[in-house]
């Protein structure tokens, strides 16, 4: 009988540690956008040069104030509620808006580099295919921003209205700024000025739009 | 006989002066009347005559990706029209030139950036000047940037000297080029 009550006691205690029951721990891999992290490699603040048709500058070639090239991938570490990474978290629903301003993105315009990997980091190093121009990126997590200050990125676009396409309308508020005062969303070279590097650039985005 | 002149007509041929590139310094910028950048004065009577607006020696190996000048000229040359080369967007107003290409202009020797056509009204002699625009990006030059170094302003240095020289005439003196040849060069002539 007490060799009956030993067996079933070890019995309902395996189960237990075998079975977790539901609400004691989240073992489902669900991304918890409060202890998820992205960092970027320096403090910045960066901006990026981006263009519908994706023939922007890449964020691993941003610029600093003053036109220096400076890396500005984010990386993203994906964890759930326990702290554990997320392995093979799908890219598609990993990726950047703005805080403030008009950024303008085409469909899957700023997705995630790559799956997340078996440290739960994945990055956002390419180009952007997106125009208008934004201020402070958040990273969002199948559309829920991860809850840490927007990190130091802005863009800017030759297709300054954000109609995703850079046309005629953008030439008429480039020359408005190259002749005028000083707006971010003409200083492509971010140095400060609106001048022949901007015209470079703005020349080299007319006529992009999304793929 | 008939050796004697075929001998003349080779002594002839060969001394007969190439066309040559007026400018050979580095980032020259000058008019020229051909597209060789051998020409920068002419006369003529009334008419219409093209004038090429043309970047020499640029050190950018890159090719031109945006550049800004002022092409100034007097009241008896009255502008018949402008072709700029290449895919590109004039921002500025003539005789303003502040452009940027959709595809960078290859590297060349000779670049012609742009085709000026006047009609010249009458036979007085009309002078062509380049000087910085307006608004220059760099102070008191005129510039261009290379596609692989956006940032960078490489001065336009002018063919005949500085803002006040003209670099092309019509129906006057002939302009010379910015920099005086060494007395080596100058004895190298009557060697």
């Amino acid at each position: 009988m007490r060799r009956t009550i030993t067996i079933m006691i070890l019995a309902t205690a395996w189960s237990l540690l075998s079975c977790p029951v539901a609400g004691l721990a989240d073992p489902t891999g669900i991304p918890d956008v409060n202890l998820s992290t992205a960092t970027v490699p320096s403090p910045g603040p960066f901006s990026v040069y981006t263009r519908p048709d994706g023939g922007g500058h890449p964020l691993a070639a941003a610029y600093l104030m003053g036109g220096q090239v400076a890396d500005a991938t984010i990386t993203l570490h994906l964890v759930d509620a326990n702290g554990d990474p997320i392995y093979l978290y799908p890219f598609e629903d990993l990726w950047l808006e703005c805080d403030a301003g008009s950024l303008a993105v085409c469909a899957g315009g700023s997705t995630a580099d790559a799956y997340t990997d078996v440290n739960g980091d994945t990055t956002f190093s390419h180009p952007l295919y997106a125009g208008g121009q934004g201020q402070g990126v958040m990273v969002l997590v199948s559309g829920l921003a991860l809850a840490q200050p927007p990190l130091p990125i802005s863009f800017n676009s030759p297709d300054i209205t954000g109609d995703l396409v850079a046309n005629l309308d953008d030439i008429v508020l480039f020359g408005m700024d190259w002749l005028g005062s000083y707006h971010y969303r003409s200083d492509f070279f971010y140095d400060g000025v609106i001048d022949i590097s901007d015209i470079a650039l703005f020349a080299q985005g007319l006529g992009a739009g999304c793929p | 006989m008939r050796r004697s002149v075929i001998l003349l007509a080779a002594v002839l041929l060969l001394a007969a002066p190439a066309a040559a590139q007026v400018d050979t310094h580095p980032d020259g910028i000058g008019l020229y009347f051909d597209e060789q950048a051998s020409i920068n004065c002419i006369d003529m009577g009334t008419g219409i005559v093209t004038v090429h607006l043309v970047l020499t020696n640029a050190t950018a190996a890159s090719g031109v990706a945006a550049w800004e000048c002022r092409v100034d000229y007097p009241a008896n040359l009255i502008s018949a029209g402008t072709s700029l080369a290449g895919s590109c967007i004039n921002l500025a107003s003539e005789p303003d030139f502040a452009v940027g290409y959709v595809q960078p202009r290859p590297w060349a020797t000779i670049n012609v950036l742009a085709d000026l056509t006047f009609f010249v009204s009458n036979t007085s002699p009309a002078d062509l000047f380049l000087r910085p625009i307006s608004q220059p990006s760099v102070p008191g030059q005129m510039v261009y940037v290379a596609p692989d170094d956006i940032g960078a302003k490489v001065p336009m240095i002018w063919s005949t000297g500085g803002p006040d020289v003209p670099v092309a005439t019509i129906n006057g003196g002939c302009a010379v080029p910015a920099e005086q040849d060494t007395w080596g060069g100058v004895k190298g002539l009557y060697r």
